[in-house]
């Protein structure tokens, strides 16, 4: 009779056992696996304990409740973004290079549910390469992360579409809106996020898609890797070969998603690569 | 979510996340921080997140937490020192489940949180599963070593007793 119990597995068969959850063939099965292994089957089915919960309780639940409205996260992120946009943009923009920048603090508040999600809009990614040099610059900080050779050995890494989630590859595969706005703290901002973690979120209207799972890159990375057949795999890197063109198809909804996560992706970063690292089987 | 409800959230389940944070951590301070930073990230996606999905959503959050509680601190001195009971010989029948308790702090992280999980909150091996990262058999691969280091333990001290002259 052929049996799927192992050595790997044989315990979790004998819980299921001991649980009352194994048919009859299948527990003939297991003993015949134990007795085979010269495992005493008396010892191992012995009555096993159990925890008993005991009563905590926790004293800071006050401290823990919100009061008042809830604040959507874009505002408070563009108001990080005005106060540290400014100091990036004099330490880190090559003068030379650049157009003249205006300052964030002129900026209108990114609103969200403004956004007119009926414009027409373009394939982003396919214009960026069809126009614009791959290749990333080389006079900006971390360029390290955004060679081409760092491209190429990331992408046979990359997961297949087929092996994503569905809810996720769907959306890779809709027309979906890159954006941002052509501020260059904004650029700077997009161009240091490692896109190890990102949150899609259309408040306008109404559809949302969160994918805060430390075993999953951010979506618009993947997308942009499979929208562009592997040639960029961050937002980051599309921003740093020279986008300006495109800017003005972008919207705000990307620069929500950037700036969060810009935000998150320092937060997450090591453990969110180290669990991918861990599910490559590196 | 709303606001309302995610205070019923802290009110529902601050207690047992605590609970499940300091029994794995055995540290009262880690195990408030992980707390904290648990409600902090729902906070910070409390429009996103389904009020139905939220207790799960809440321990998924607390278990990565306590992950990286482990790793800054490296807990292990703290773990082999609560191994060492009392000498038994100074509590001849020491309560049956502060025995066991003190047992789940020496046992790997992944053994104790899946027993945790399924003994203090009743959650099923999927969920789980879902929660840690685990299939199901490795969740009750885990849960039945866990369950079995328990057993063996208890047997030990068990005989220690009746060798007592």
């Amino acid at each position: 009779m052929k049996t799927n119990i192992t050595i790997d597995n044989y315990e979790a068969y004998l819980l299921d056992y001991m649980e009352g959850n194994l048919s009859p063939d299948k527990a003939e099965q297991l003993k015949a696996f134990v007795a085979a292994q010269g495992m005493d089957w008396d010892e191992l089915t012995e009555e096993l304990p159990h925890l008993e919960a005991p009563a905590v309780t926790y004293q800071g639940k006050e401290n823990l409740k919100k009061k008042g409205a809830i604040v959507p996260l874009y505002v408070k992120i563009a108001s990080a973004a005005a106060a540290a946009g400014l100091l990036l943009t004099v330490t880190l923009w090559p003068e030379k290079s650049m157009p003249r920048l205006e300052p964030i603090a002129n900026l209108k508040p990114i609103e969200v549910n403004r956004i007119n999600t009926n414009e027409p809009i373009a394939l982003l990614p396919r214009r960026i390469t069809e126009s614009i040099d791959p290749l990333p610059r080389t006079d900006l900080p971390g360029d390290d992360m955004l060679s081409e050779e760092h491209i190429t050995s990331e992408r046979t890494a990359m997961p297949l579409l087929a092996e994503l989630p569905a809810k996720t590859a769907s959306i890779l595969q809709t027309d979906m809106p890159l954006s941002g706005f052509d501020e260059p703290d904004f650029d700077l901002m997009a161009y240091r996020m490692n896109t190890e973690l990102a949150m899609l979120q259309f408040n306008g209207n109404g559809f949302s898609n969160e994918t805060e799972d430390e075993r999953d890159l951010s979506l618009i990375g993947k997308g942009i890797y499979l929208l562009t057949d592997g040639r960029h795999d961050s937002f980051a890197s599309i921003i740093s070969t020279g986008l300006n063109t495109a800017k003005k198809e972008f919207n705000l909804a990307a620069t929500d998603i950037a700036l969060t996560a810009y935000y998150r992706a320092d937060e997450r970063f090591e453990e969110v690569k180290e669990n991918w690292q861990d599910k490559r089987g590196e | 979510m709303d606001r309302s409800q995610f205070n019923q959230c802290v009110e529902q389940y601050a207690d047992r996340l605590f609970r499940f944070a300091f029994s794995s951590l055995r540290n009262r301070e880690q195990a408030e921080d992980v707390v904290q930073e648990s409600f902090a990230r729902v906070w910070e996606k409390v429009k996103t997140v389904d009020f139905a999905n939220a207790k799960s959503y809440l321990f998924t959050t607390a278990h990565h937490a306590m992950i990286d509680e482990v790793r800054r601190h490296q807990q292990m001195s703290d773990i082999e020192e609560l191994a060492t009971f009392a000498d038994p010989k100074g509590t001849p029948y020491p309560d049956v489940n502060e025995v066991l308790h003190k047992t789940l702090a020496t046992l790997p992280e992944a053994q104790r949180n899946a027993l945790l999980l399924r003994d203090y909150e009743g959650y099923s091996y999927q969920e789980i599963g879902d929660i840690t990262g685990m299939t199901e058999a490795q969740v009750k691969i885990n849960i039945f070593r866990a369950r079995t280091a328990l057993k063996n333990k208890l047997k030990s001290i068990d005989n220690l007793i009746d060798t007592e002259p």
